[in-house]
């Protein structure tokens, strides 16, 4: 009898353990409660990146100190964004996951994934995070493998091919899930892919729906495309927020295809450099705002949507900021998706304004034969990197990257499958090659000159689409924010500084060099009660606590 | 930062287009031994360049200058050395908070602090917080050849620099 008893409290025991542990859907709807985790990639659906955590303050940032560094075993840079479940951080090193003690970095598992060698992939074997739901993981693979991961033991539950990786077809997103559905989107655009949406059962891995950002012929929007849509790109390359109130989630859609010539593509090219709301069950669009009609300049719309619920012109809003690419900072109705406000972040010359929401071309500034020259360039005013948004402040952090211009010029190309397929010629004004803001010119010696672009931290006031502040870096960023609820800004760069500012006024609290540039989201976490923040340096996570 | 201006100190330029930024004269033939022997005599061109192991660190490097530039690239930059400057070959100045001023090569800088090489050839770092004054050159160090060599002594040099191809393996 007694040893009955015993074996039943060990179940109820086991099967509590079991219970407490599970990431459930509520939990994830409810992530600002428990601050000590980050249960998605943006840390809430809101995906403002503002924790509620207080025990790093302006007074004692500087005291914080290394407490354990991942040093991954890849060599391309990190810009996955951990999470942390209850004293576990689940991260990547490549395509692998990993599960570590939060408090000591000591590996718990490591699931091991080799990408097919034919895929393509044409910026890097980035993946960006992970997503949990109950105890499973959710990877994206740049293959286009879509996989979910027992969070216990690292061994795989279900392996889901979403679309041809030889084709072009990769996935770097940290997937979303929303209820019982995960959710991703191929990158691929510079390939000429077609691009969608879709969600798969958290279960099963079955389909559940999918949305095609280049409509396919007799949906809405294919009509903006002529012959261009079967090559038109709308790639999916950052994470999607979520709404519960409207059970909308949206999504930000990159570039149409091919990137510098539309001449293929006469049209606005629907849903290219468009952020789509879309139902979480069905993957209905209920609504579009398109930032960039007929881009030839690579825009995308390459960022994560921000919600934030402010006050308009005196009435309270449910409303989306978004800092584009195409240099300007966005404020929209995320209910139905009005366009409310639109300024410049950065040095910018193709826009004269808006109509309706609508942009309005200056003159000259159509890509040609010849090459236009155009501010910003191709990697834009901004990038895939998190902004921040602070309740305490009212501002919207976002690092920019200054002056930037390419000369574009359309060229003639051909699409074969599983190519680059962009059809124009960037070049600058700059003298020499090393100066250009690309992507590949990280961890070089700087010797530019501000004129030539340089990395800023603006903090823009939603009310009247200026910053208020900025702190500016010689070199470029490609740094996520993240905000405290003891109004601290974390961000790094280029140059290799992971620092703290004064959300309120910009000035410099505390930095530390880590030897490479931060390309991730600095994100924060509590384990038996400390705080601990995380940011990555090339390929290695770095962990900070206060001493 | 104030941005004291461009500096050409070795006048490479980057491309044919900006080459055809300046008006060249036709040059005569040129002879590479007579415009090796300007190169280290008359022109004074090693008191700022290094070739190999001889001259100064100063100047860009020529040692592989006929591998990277045309010779129309060259005859611009001995005219016209403030026509465009290579970033890696920019002059930066500082003064520091007791008055002295530094004048080198900008190996790198960030947010804080300033790499440079000095004109002794010492590699150096400064805190930008710490220093009164910083920024690029205003002007190239290097003179304009275009009225102290001849059209012909101006073809002679740009010969022989086209034939410095860099360290060859053996």
């Amino acid at each position: 009898m007694t040893a009955r008893l015993s074996l039943a409290a060990l179940t109820l025991f086991v099967l509590g353990q079991l219970v407490l542990a599970q990431v459930s859907s509520d939990r994830i709807l409810n992530a600002q409660k428990e601050p000590q985790n980050w249960l998605t990639y943006s840390g809430t659906y809101m995906s403002q990146r503002y924790s509620q955590l207080t025990q790093v303050t302006p007074a004692n940032v500087k005291d914080l100190e290394l407490k354990w560094v991942f040093q991954a075993r890849w060599l391309d840079y990190y810009q996955a964004t951990p999470l942390v479940v209850d004293g576990v951080m689940y991260t990547t090193q490549g395509n692998d996951v990993v599960a570590l003690d939060a408090v000591t970095g000591k590996i718990f598992w490591i699931y091991p994934y080799t990408p097919a060698a034919e895929a393509k992939f044409c910026c890097g074997r980035i993946t960006r995070g992970l997503a949990i739901h109950g105890d499973t993981l959710f990877l994206a693979t740049v293959d286009a493998h879509l996989i979910a991961i027992d969070a216990k033991t690292g061994r795989p539950i279900w392996n889901r091919i979403v679309a041809s990786g030889a084709a072009g077809y990769s996935l770097t997103t940290a997937p979303l899930v929303v209820k019982d559905k995960v959710i991703v989107g191929p990158a691929g655009g510079e390939f000429g892919i077609r691009g969608f949406i879709a969600a798969y059962d958290v279960a099963t891995g079955k389909e559940a729906w999918r949305f095609n950002t280049v409509p396919l012929p007799g949906e809405p929007g294919h009509d903006t495309w002529g012959e261009g849509w079967q090559h038109g790109g709308g790639s999916i390359w950052v994470t999607g927020s979520y709404d519960p109130e409207t059970n909308l989630t949206f999504w930000g859609v990159g570039n149409p295809g091919p990137d510098y010539n539309a001449e293929t593509r006469p049209g606005d090219n629907l849903y290219s450099c468009s952020v789509v709301a879309l139902d979480a069950d069905t993957g209905k669009l209920k609504w579009h705002y398109q930032f960039t009609p007929n881009d030839e300049f690579d825009w995308d719309a390459v960022q994560v949507p921000v919600l934030v619920d402010i006050s308009w012109k005196g009435q309270p809003r449910k409303a989306m900021l978004w800092a584009n690419r195409n240099g300007f900072f966005y404020v929209l109705d995320r209910r139905t998706g009005e366009f409310l406000q639109a300024t410049p972040i950065a040095k910018q010359n193709w826009n004269a304004g808006f109509d309706n929401g609508r942009p309005i071309r200056t003159p000259n500034s159509m890509a040609s034969r010849d090459g236009v020259l155009i501010y910003p360039g191709n990697q834009g005013a901004t990038n895939w990197f998190s902004p921040s948004f602070s309740p305490r402040t009212g501002l919207f952090y976002v690092n920019v990257w200054e002056n930037t211009h390419h000369i574009f010029a359309r060229a003639d190309q051909e699409y074969q499958e599983g190519l680059s397929y962009t059809a124009g010629r960037l070049s600058t004004n700059y003298p020499g090659r090393g100066i250009a803001a690309g992507m590949r010119a990280i961890q070089r010696p700087n010797l530019r000159m501000e004129e030539e672009n340089f990395g800023t931290v603006r903090a823009f006031d939603p009310q009247t689409g200026k910053w208020r502040w900025e702190y500016k870096q010689a070199d470029l960023t490609d740094a996520g924010i993240l905000t405290t609820a003891t109004d601290l800004l974390f961000t790094g760069g280029r140059e290799g500084y992971f620092f703290a500012l004064d959300a309120r006024t910009g000035a410099l609290l505390w930095k530390m060099q880590l030897g490479g540039p931060t390309q991730n989201g600095p994100m924060t976490y509590s384990v038996n009660g400390r705080q601990y923040v995380a940011v990555s340096a090339s390929n290695s996570l770095f962990v900070f606590g206060l001493r | 930062m104030r941005i004291l201006g461009l500096v050409l100190s070795a006048a490479i330029l980057t491309s044919a287009a900006a080459a055809g930024q300046t008006s060249l004269a036709p040059l005569p033939p040129g002879n590479e031994t007579a415009g090796s022997a300007i190169v280290a005599g008359s022109g004074k061109c090693l008191t700022c360049h290094r070739i190999k192991t001889t001259g100064s660190r100063f100047g860009p490097d020529l040692t592989d200058i006929g591998a990277n530039r045309t010779p129309a690239q060259l005859q611009t930059s001995l005219e016209d050395p403030n026509a465009e400057i290579l970033p890696e070959n920019r002059t930066f100045r500082v003064v520091t908070r007791d008055g002295t001023t530094i004048v080198g090569r900008l190996m790198n800088h960030d947010t804080f602090v300033v790499l440079m090489r000095d004109a002794k050839d010492q590699l150096r770092t400064f805190q930008k917080s710490e220093l009164r004054e910083q920024g690029f050159v205003t002007e190239s160090p290097m003179p304009s050849f275009r009225s102290t060599l001849s059209p012909q002594e101006l073809a002679d040099v740009i010969a022989y620099l086209g034939t410095l191809k860099g360290i060859v393996a053996e």
